[in-house]
């Protein structure tokens, strides 16, 4: 497994954007939920995770709340804003555009 | 939606950091407990699971650091960028910088000053251990209360238990001047003579030594001394040893006990506090000293009172025939009694710099817009980078944060100069003077202001802007073409309110102004120029009877009329405006009646014993009969001299002169004082009292006639006054005036040297204090509505260049172009002083107090007022539309 690959700086926020879309998730899951995705391929290290989170939270994009997990512990799930999800839209066009770009010029050269 | 949520977010993790780290700690907490989890169901016993996840998550106060920083750099980072560009920004346009911060500079500092005064005058304390019990005991009177107190009454009050803690007895002049003798000179001294309780009434330690003490004030005791620290560094150069020691003054022997702190300069500038010896008993029924007390601890001081005043009721029931206090007394907080004569000005002078500090923000908001407006296109091009309105209205508060902030670092420089200034202006009559200085709280007022400012005078043009349209701001280019009819008509109400706002203080400082010369015309009733006066401390030892005063006070006349330059010389109980002496007067003849009718037919008049030449040094016309001359001696027939107030008022119906009146009726009880005296002279009336009030019931006795209680009262509590008549400036009489009065008696130096002008200039200072203060905020006021309304016109002229140019190539005479523009300014100045005249007749009640024969609308002043506005709104438009109507038409149009 090793360290995760180096992620381009934002795509994290892209990768939890994206992970939240679907439901609500707490910390923990939302990095249980990159590394099985990425198959393994995508280690997400607690020390860039939460404050990711913090800074998405302050942004707007992502709001919080304390709920029950399905094990009755108390957990804190990020849940995307209105706000987020148009981010979301947006940092996947960029994604998209910015991937197949990368991958025209790796393949051509 | 989403501000909303970052906005919630940033609040609470700015407000309740502690509530914020204790869900983070939670959140990471459950993350491990997750970890530890799956590493056993991994096969991990669970201590090596627990250590696994601790590794995993790295250290958690890292973490925790990083989270923060993200936080706290953001709005710092943001702050920073703000404050940053608005430094850049100012520093382009240095003129407006230094302006803004200059005007604001001046209201604050002119607000701090007063401030600072209010701050020590009507906030803060005494400088007295809890100083709202120090309490000073009034009598009530049919006309009020009276402060003083005769010794009889003092020592009924002392009967009182629980209500008071300490009671004192004390000179009713808290600083008389005294003579203190030493070895090789007599020099003047200021004392005040006062009980055992003083200091513990005052609640205040010794520097060194003891303070008065229980029993210290026991007659037959050894006289006793405390001196207070400024007289012991000063005279005695802070020489310890100089307790133990005996001082002489006023030919009695005190030996020095201790050293007074200085915070009973707030009190009194009494150089030394003598021990007053209080008798078991008395019968001595004089008004010459007052009582102070200190409300015991727990009790409330109107139930102190009434528990005082009981015992004063009763106590009058008891005695009536001895006691001056038959209606029962009063408790007044001492600090109230100091600060009421100087409140309605203190009052006035708040008011007057709250609105100086208005038109400051008013004309600084205006400058501000008139700036923003001229950088519209800067503005809309940060908005259409992807600033938010709110960002950009946050711009142009960072800016004026920071012209605040500066404003407030010159008004902070500005109120300690003025501090500074203030005893010199205001003369004798702001009391404690010595302790109004800048401390803490004035610090962080100006703080506040600088603040309260900021905001004020940037809101306006800040909303202004968030609601402008950028687009078309865009276009339009520089400061060309419509402005926005909302950008003018706030510019408009900005300037009509400096224009509002000045006339007030206007018309203030022109009714102070109009008092002052209606006080300073009044006629004092004598001649007051090249008149000297001085005082000399007698002591009472040598001169004992009324006899050998008067052996001396003549021969010190005569020998002052021999010097050179001086016409004439006499010696008098009182001067004009200052403290009297009055005794009750009853004509001779209706005595009879008025015995059953009681007291009515007593009069009260102010009593003046005088040597023959007074009237000639007073320069005091004689009406009727003849002046006093030197064969009214101690063994002649007893005479008086009385003014025309009181020949009238003793004789209604009848020619006084010829007449005879019994002086001192109720008081006096020697038969030989209560003669009848014969009227041989009637003169000209005097303004006793103070150049307020009418002239006053006044009689002239000669000294060797004087009765003997009054005497030993002068010698012994009221220094003596000399007139002296000069030919010359008398001021440069004083050394040979000094030598000549030594020369009868070495002993009595002489002291206070002033001239009459002087005198009755103290009586009328406090009023010159007020209108010089108000003038110069007025003054104040007016230059900034001015550079307010200068800056509307120019601004005006600015935009509207292109139109003038086209105006006039089209054949437009220049003055056609000035008239529009002076009609305009002229509209603007009706309008702002109509508003300005309903504001200053809401105000004028702070001002009914001090004024002097004027009424708060005098329509004299509002005429005045209203051609000043006009006068100076017509110079600050001139200015810049006799510039426009020279516009060369052809750079007009070919501008921007």
């Amino acid at each position: 497994m090793g360290k995760p690959n180096d992620l381009v700086q934002g795509t994290l926020d892209l990768l939890i954007l994206k992970v939240l879309s679907l439901e609500p998730k707490h910390g923990w899951a939302i990095a249980k939920r990159i590394q099985q995705i990425s198959k393994e391929q995508l280690q997400v290290q607690q020390g860039s995770l939460y404050p990711a989170l913090y800074r998405l939270e302050q942004q707007g994009w992502i709001k919080a709340d304390w709920r029950d997990t399905e094990t009755g512990r108390r957990a804190k799930f990020y849940s995307l804003t209105r706000a987020g999800r148009k981010r979301l839209d947006s940092e996947l066009a960029n994604w998209t555009r910015l991937s197949n770009a990368i991958n025209l010029v790796v393949r051509t050269t | 939606m989403r501000w909303a949520h970052a906005l919630m977010s940033r609040l609470r993790s700015l407000l309740w950091r502690g509530r914020v780290e204790r869900e983070l700690d939670a959140e990471l907490r459950f993350h491990l407990d997750q970890q530890i989890d799956e590493n056993i169901a991994g096969g991990m016993t669970a201590a090596d699971a627990r250590s696994a996840a601790w590794r995993s998550i790295g250290g958690v106060a890292q973490l925790k650091d990083e989270i923060r920083d993200q936080d706290m750099w953001r709005v710092l980072d943001s702050v920073l960028r703000d404050l940053r560009f608005a430094v850049r920004s100012l520093r382009r346009t240095p003129i407006f910088a230094l302006t803004a911060a200059l005007v604001l500079g001046l209201g604050i500092g002119a607000n701090t000053t007063v401030f600072t005064i209010v701050n020590t005058l009507l906030l803060r304390p005494l400088p007295f251990g809890r100083a709202d019990d120090v309490v000073q005991i009034r009598r009530r009177t049919p006309y009020g209360s009276s402060a003083s107190f005769p010794m009889h009454d003092y020592l009924a009050l002392t009967t009182q238990r629980g209500a008071l803690s300490a009671l004192a007895i004390l000179d009713v002049v808290s600083a008389s001047r005294y003579t203190l003798m030493s070895a090789d000179a007599a020099e003047p001294i200021t004392a005040c003579r006062v009980s055992a309780g003083f200091f513990s009434v005052l609640g205040v330690s010794p520097v060194r030594g003891r303070l008065f003490a229980d029993g210290d004030d026991a007659p037959g005791r050894t006289l006793t001394a405390v001196i207070t620290r400024a007289f012991w560094s000063r005279r005695f150069a802070s020489d310890p040893a100089i307790i133990g020691t005996a001082l002489t003054v006023g030919g009695k022997q005190y030996i020095v006990i201790g050293v007074a702190p200085d915070a009973v300069r707030a009190f009194s500038p009494a150089d030394v506090y003598l021990s007053l010896p209080v008798p078991e008993a008395s019968t001595d029924r004089t008004n010459s000293f007052q009582v102070l007390g200190r409300v015991a601890p727990g009790v409330a001081r109107a139930k102190a009172e009434a528990r005082v005043d009981t015992i004063a009721r009763r106590h009058a029931q008891e005695s009536p025939a001895l006691t001056n206090m038959p209606q029962g007394i009063e408790l007044h907080s001492l600090q109230d009694d100091f600060v009421a004569p100087i409140r309605p000005a203190l009052q006035a002078l708040l008011v007057a710099v709250g609105l100086v500090l208005l038109i400051a923000c008013s004309n600084v908001a205006s400058l501000v817009l008139a700036r923003a407006l001229a950088r519209r296109r800067e503005i809309a091009v940060m908005a259409a980078l992807g600033a938010s309105r709110w960002r950009i209205a946050q711009r142009v508060l960072a800016e004026n944060m920071l012209v605040a902030v500066a404003g407030g670092g010159a008004g902070l420089v500005l109120a300690y100069a003025g501090v500074r200034a203030l005893p010199a202006l205001s003369g004798a009559n702001l009391p404690q003077a010595d302790r109004i200085h800048i401390d803490a709280y004035v610090i962080l007022y100006v703080m506040a202001m600088a603040v309260l400012t900021g905001v004020v005078a940037g809101l306006p043009p800040a909303l202004q802007l968030a609601k402008g349209d950028l687009l078309r701001w865009m276009k339009e280019g520089s400061a060309q073409g419509g402005s926005g009819a909302a950008g003018h008509r706030v510019r408009v109400a900005l300037t009509l309110s400096q224009i509002a706002l000045s006339t007030i203080l206007l018309a203030g400082a022109g009714l102070l102004t109009r008092s002052f010369w209606n006080l300073a015309a009044v006629d004092p009733g004598f001649r007051v120029d090249g008149l000297l006066t001085m005082s000399v401390s007698m002591t009472p030892a040598k001169y004992p009877d009324s006899a050998r005063l008067a052996a001396y006070t003549d021969a010190v006349a005569r020998r002052l009329e021999r010097v050179p330059g001086i016409l004439a010389a006499s010696s008098t109980t009182a001067l004009p405006s200052q403290f009297p002496i009055d005794f009750p007067v009853s004509a001779v003849g209706r005595s009879d009646r008025s015995a059953n009718a009681g007291r009515p037919d007593q009069l009260d008049a102010w009593y003046r014993a005088i040597n023959p030449h007074y009237f000639s040094a007073m320069g005091l016309p004689l009406m009727e009969g003849r002046v006093l001359a030197d064969s009214d001696s101690t063994s002649a027939a007893p005479v008086i001299v009385i003014n025309q107030a009181l020949a009238r008022a003793a004789f209604p119906n009848r020619d006084a002169l010829g007449q005879a009146l019994v002086i001192g009726g109720g008081y006096l009880t020697d038969a030989r004082d209560l003669r009848p005296r014969t009227i041989v002279g009637i003169v000209g009336d005097t303004r006793e009292q103070g150049l307020r009030f009418a002239p006053t019931l006044t009689m002239y006795v000669p000294v060797p006639q004087s009765p003997e209680l009054i005497t030993r009262l002068v010698l012994e509590k009221i220094p003596l006054k000399w007139v002296v008549r000069a030919d010359r400036d008398p001021m440069d009489l004083v050394p040979a005036v000094r030598q000549a009065v030594l020369a009868i008696d070495a002993t009595q130096p002489p002291a206070d040297f002033a001239t009459m002008s002087e005198v009755l200039g103290r009586s009328i200072s406090s009023n010159r204090f007020n209108m010089l203060m108000l003038i110069l905020f007025s003054g104040l006021a007016v230059a900034l509505a001015a550079i307010g309304v200068y800056g509307l016109t120019a601004y005006a002229v600015a935009q509207r260049t292109r139109e003038i140019g086209i105006r006039v190539s089209l054949g437009a005479r220049p003055t056609q172009v000035v008239r529009g523009l002076l009609v305009q300014g002229l509209q603007l100045c009706l309008a702002g002083t109509a508003l300005g005249l309903v504001g200053a007749l809401l105000l004028a009640r702070f001002l009914r107090n001090l004024l002097f024969g004027i009424s708060s609308s005098d329509g004299v002043t509002v005429l005045i007022v209203i051609a000043a506005m006009m006068a100076v709104v017509v110079a600050a438009t001139y200015l810049p539309a006799a510039r426009a109507s020279r516009i060369d038409p052809v750079l007009a149009l070919r501008q921007d």
